[in-house]
This record gives C-alpha cells, structure tokens and sequence, in this order.
C-alpha cells in the first residue's frame, strides 16, 4: 500500500475588478498589518516588519523551500504546483518539514512575482493544474501571499493549504482570493494541541476558521490520522465536523512519517497501524462524513 | 530551495511493507505505478498528473 502524505477545488471566485486588482488594493493594509502583528491566533503585537519576531519568528517575507509539480494532495487539485513557505506559528513536534517550518530562513528569498512566472508556466504548459501554497504556515505572510495572487493569471486555480490559526482580519485580507482553502484541523484536544504544538487554545481557533471557510471558498478539512491520538483527536474532530460542518469534504490523511521531534512523544514515534486505520474508518462512517480522495 | 529541475522526494519502507512517499512528483507516481499496478489510489494520480514516463538508469547510461 503507498500513502501520500499531502492536498482541491471550485466555484470561480468573483470579485470586483478581478481578484488581481482586490489583491494589490488589499496589499497596503496588509503590510501595516504586520507593524503590531495579529494575524494570527498567538496575537504576538510585535513589529515584523523590521525583522523575525513573535512566536513564528518571521519577518515580513518568506523563504521558499519547496516548489514543484506535485499529485500527493488531493484528487480535485493535482497535479499541483506546489510552493512551500518556510515559517510556522506552531510547533507541532511530529512536523514533517520540521526545520524548515520551525526556521523562517531556511530556503530561498525568491519574489512573489518570481513564484507566480513559475507556477503560470507549469498549469499553461498544462504540468499543473492549479498552484497549492502551503508551509510551514503561508497566512503569516499575507502580504507576500497578495503579490502572488496580483501576479497569477486571473483564471488560474489557486489553492491555500493552512493551519487555520488565522484570525478574523487576516481572513478578512485573504477573502476571495483563493478558490480552495484546504485546512488542516490537527487535533481534537486542546491538551494534544497544547502539548505536542505548543498552540493553546486551538480547537476554538481552528473552528473558527473552518466555519469561515465553508462560507467563503471551498472547503477541504484535512486530518492526518496520528498513532495514538485516534480517540483523542480524530473522534472529536469527526464528532465536531458532522456537527457543524457535515456537508464539508474531509480529506482523511493516513500516512504518518514519524519525523523530527516525534521521537520525544511516543507513541509518535511510529507509523499509524493498521487497526488504528480501521478505527479510524470506522469513526468516520459512523459520523457520516463526506471523504474525499 | 528545490528547483524544478532538482525535485525532491522522500520514501520510508516500513517493515511490514507499506511504503510511505513524501512529494510525489509526477516521474515518482509513474515509478510507483509499476511496483504496484494494482494500486488504484495511486493510478488515478499517475493517470491526472501526464507523468513523462521513468528513464531507466542503467550501467550503460548511468
């Protein structure tokens, strides 16, 4: 059996003067926005725009570490141009780009307009089919995320993968922008998320986001199944998904890589099991939920 | 960071046999394929992504 770790799509998006025109009208903002930074749900206050700072450690650009034609994520949206920002606000001990998401710099300071050149060639040259941006976590980099939005092809499917830590504002600036936004809804625990990320508070966090999301674009909830935590986390998770969101596509991910700190919080440490799979399988019939490949 | 040229990916065999794959590209869904063709998951995303084919390195081209 081979699993993909990874990533789907929608409804055009329509704004007026085109999204390209909103996204540069928007980019002033954004980037003041960063002077007393709460773009996201640890609401540091601190200046990034002179430097690094706050619990992600960003300063107002991102390095690049990853870019190329991927078909891991989801079906709707491979193959997919994929972009990986270095820079994360969480600490997910299991992370697996790890040093590139817990160290903005690691990678290439590559200009958004750079990125977009790229990512326009691969879906005209039909490589791709949409442009994925990922991390780390990309919403701590909002402005930079705008000039890539100014900078693609009106048409073109753009996809933001995120944490969803984002906060009212930050969502607010990135309204309209991305046809799909595939959120990843981690833990079902705020202990878990406490513990192995460093992120308290982040059931209600995320919600929040989720439920934003489903009225804003198209949604794909993603979980990754973790050994040990399919009660703990991903029960809770389903339970909160066909409560609030049962229409939503769930994107259930079952190939854990037990990588950088994992080896500190067994049972981590190891892939998911076969019958942890099934349970899991089992838990998401039983709530009824809408999976998507 | 990776360029297109240098594409990176990473495989895990586990003991029991299962493979997990990080950044599938194109050319690595193709080479999948043909150690588990009757992997449908795993066809679809080689069938959507038009992959080039495989470029077999041996002693000769290598």
């Amino acid at each position: 059996m081979v699993e993909a770790m990874d990533a789907v799509l929608t409804a055009p998006v329509l704004l007026a003067g085109g999204r390209r025109r909103v996204a540069m009208d928007r980019l002033k903002d954004a980037r003041a926005a960063l002077a007393g930074c709460e773009i996201c749900h640890h609401r540091c206050a601190v200046d990034r725009l002179t430097g690094p700072a706050g619990r992600c450690g960003a300063g107002a650009d991102p390095h690049v570490f990853s870019a190329q034609v991927e078909v891991g994520d989801e079906w709707e949206i491979i193959p997919a141009y994929a972009i990986a920002l270095a820079g994360c606000n969480m600490r997910c001990a299991f992370c697996i780009t790890g040093d590139e998401s817990w160290h903005p710099r690691r990678g290439q300071r590559l200009a958004a307009a750079a990125v977009a050149r790229r990512a326009t060639d691969a879906i005209a040259s039909s490589r791709a089919k949409s442009l994925l941006v990922l991390g780390g976590e990309p919403t701590v980099y909002i402005p930079w995320l705008l000039e890539l939005v100014a900078a693609m092809p009106e048409d073109d499917r753009l996809v933001l993968k995120t944490n969803g830590l984002s906060t009212g504002p930050a969502r607010g600036m990135l309204e309209g922008l991305f046809d799909v936004w595939i959120v990843d809804f981690k833990f079902g625990s705020d202990a878990c998320a406490a513990t192995l990320s460093r992120t308290p508070g982040y059931t209600a966090a995320v919600g929040e986001t989720l439920r934003w999301a489903a009225r804003h674009t198209d949604l794909i909830i993603r979980h990754l199944l973790m050994p040990g935590h399919v009660e703990c986390c991903w029960r809770p998770v389903a339970e909160w998904i066909a409560s609030h969101l049962p229409m939503a596509k769930v994107s259930l991910r079952s190939g854990y890589w037990p990588s950088w700190k994992a080896g500190d919080h067994p049972p981590l440490d190891r892939p998911l099991a076969s019958a942890e799979l099934s349970s899991a399988m089992e838990i998401a019939r039983h709530f009824n939920l809408r999976l998507v490949p | 960071m990776t360029e297109e040229t240098q594409s990176e990916s990473s495989l895990l065999l586990l003991p029991d046999g299962r493979l997990l794959v990080r950044n599938v590209t194109p050319e690595l869904s193709t080479l999948l394929m043909a150690l588990q063709p009757e992997d449908s998951d795993l066809a679809r995303r080689t069938m959507l992504s038009e992959s080039p084919g495989l470029q077999l390195i041996t002693p000769s081209n290598a």
